[in-house]
């Protein structure tokens, strides 16, 4: 396995949790997700995010409204669910569990 | 000077140049065909095409009012290619994309998205994966016993649309061609050396010219890839920014790999002679079509006199005491007989007159209308030959007809007796 294969299977298992993360701190539209996880470098390309965007409302995990924009057309906004909130929530808890054992890992091998 | 394509893309109108918009189209179709396969697949398009409709809009100004190549090209950088995708979603996809697969290969259809009469070539190359006209040539070539297969065909499979994008398929490469650019076209289509292709061609000149015959085929059958999509399609490009980059390239140097002194050499006397081939074909097709006017010309009249005459033999009442001789044999043969040879031939008329405008002015019929007619033609003409040795026998009987006397021996022997002027 590559670093390259590496790191897009790490991407990969990551954006559905950042995702969420992002839409469960405010109501966003689509692109100011992808502009946030451009800036932390989790996706490369844009027509990534919106797959992922239909999965998870399709698991009611998010929901969408169309709002009017001052410019062009109107938007949609995402915005998260309550069961979305309690998936975040598993995932983060799993999240800090791997972490917190990888890192473990890496200091016992010190 | 570009030509431009209005079109309406999230909500919002974009005009957009021909080449950018055949890429644009090529993307989006590619996209669409992607994530057909999931669920919920018309609200990912959608967001596609919203997010590049906003992305056009932010590029328009009041200097710019086209969307050009390169902001196509931007835009597929910015959402990303299939390749992309893939990497992200490839395990989701599999399962589904395998099952897909195997379904269409189980299964043949008639292409009613790439037809010429009813899509059964197309389909089988589609089940064997390859070029539709390959199979045409070879239903052309067999033809009479093939009919039937056909009919079959028609009548037994079912249709299905299938995305024409995705097929590789084989064109004529006139830009970098010699002739017509079959050669060139079948090195883009098999991804061969086009040299390689070209010393069959001519090698198989010697022995007995089937290449030729192939190639005068292949030349008549395939059409010139002049659109930017078409000339893709030619190599089987997948839309991502590498193959259109690529693309452009070419385009713009017009040059493939440099040929050798020794391709120089052996194409020589062919570059030579190209530019008189084809004036003569030209002036070949042209005498072609004129000799084909004036026979056309005079079966048409030839028809429309016997249909006359026929009418009036049914529609004008001979008095007896006129003409008695001719009288009793009209009144002999049987007024079906005469409604179907004016049908008959007025099928004729039909026919012919839709394989002259074909020919002539190159604008094809309704396929469904065509076969109608030639089937109405074969239905009259069975009637007709059926009812003839009846005919004969009865005009035998009355001594209008000479006698014919069979003789099995030889066509030598053969003869009658003259009894028609007494």
């Amino acid at each position: 396995m590559s670093s390259e294969n590496f790191k897009i299977q790490i991407r990969k298992g990551l954006l559905e949790f950042c995702v969420l993360q992002i839409i469960s701190s405010k109501e966003v539209y689509a692109s100011e997700i992808i502009e946030e996880l451009k800036n932390s470098k989790i996706i490369v390309v844009e027509g990534t995010v919106y797959p992922l965007l239909s999965r998870l409302k399709k698991s009611n995990y998010i929901q969408h409204s169309w709002k009017e924009s001052t410019q062009g057309p109107p938007r949609k906004y995402y915005s998260i669910t309550e069961s979305g909130l309690g998936h975040l929530k598993e995932l983060i808890i799993s999240w800090t569990d791997i972490n917190s054992s990888v890192k473990k890992l890496f200091k016992t091998k010190k | 000077m570009k030509k431009t394509f209005t079109i309406s893309l999230g909500h919002s109108i974009f005009n957009v140049e021909e080449d950018a918009y055949e890429i644009l189209k090529r993307y989006l179709d590619s996209i669409k065909n992607y994530f057909q396969k999931m669920e919920n697949d018309s609200e990912i398009i959608r967001d596609f095409e919203l997010r590049i409709a906003e992305n056009f809009s932010s590029k328009m100004t009041s200097n710019k009012k086209f969307v050009d190549l390169n902001d196509v090209k931007d835009v597929i950088k910015i959402m990303g290619s299939l390749d992309d995708f893939k990497e992200i979603y490839q395990g989701d996809l599999k399962s589904e994309e395998k099952k897909e697969k195997k379904n269409i290969n189980n299964k043949l259809y008639r292409d009613s998205s790439n037809r010429i009469i009813a899509g059964a070539c197309s389909g089988i190359a589609e089940y064997f994966k390859i070029d539709p006209i390959i199979v045409r040539i070879l239903f052309v070539i067999t033809v009479p016993l093939n009919l039937i297969v056909y009919i079959i065909l028609w009548i037994g499979i079912p249709t299905k649309d299938f995305d024409p994008n995705l097929r590789k398929k084989l064109y004529r490469d006139k830009e970098n061609g010699i002739f017509g650019g079959v050669a060139q076209g079948l090195s883009n289509y098999l991804k061969i050396d086009v040299t390689l292709i070209r010393v069959f061609f001519v090698i198989s000149l010697f022995f007995g010219g089937a290449g030729l015959l192939f190639y005068v085929l292949l030349w008549i059958f395939t059409k010139e890839a002049k659109t930017i999509g078409e000339k893709m399609n030619m190599s089987g490009f997948n839309v991502n920014l590498s193959n259109i980059e690529e693309f452009i390239k070419k385009k713009t140097n017009n040059l493939n790999s440099p040929e050798s002194t020794l391709t120089k050499i052996f194409l020589f006397p062919f570059r030579l002679l190209a530019p008189l081939i084809t004036a003569f074909l030209k002036i070949g097709i042209f005498i072609l079509k004129t000799v084909f006017f004036i026979f056309s010309s005079i079966f048409t009249i030839l028809v429309t006199t016997l249909i006359v005459i026929l009418s009036t033999i049914l529609f004008n009442e001979i008095s007896q005491n006129q003409d008695p001789e001719y009288y009793e044999i009209i009144n002999t043969i049987p007024d079906y007989f005469i409604i179907f040879s004016i049908l008959f031939l007025v099928v004729n008329l039909i026919i012919s007159f839709i394989v002259s405008f074909y020919v002539l002015f190159n604008k094809k019929s309704n396929p469904y209308f065509f076969m109608f007619m030639i089937f109405l033609w074969i239905a009259f003409l069975i009637f007709i030959i059926i009812s003839v040795p009846n005919l004969i026998l009865t005009l035998q009987d009355l001594d209008h007809l000479p006698l014919w006397k069979w003789s099995w021996l030889g066509y030598d022997k053969f003869y009658y007796e003259y009894k028609w002027m007494n």
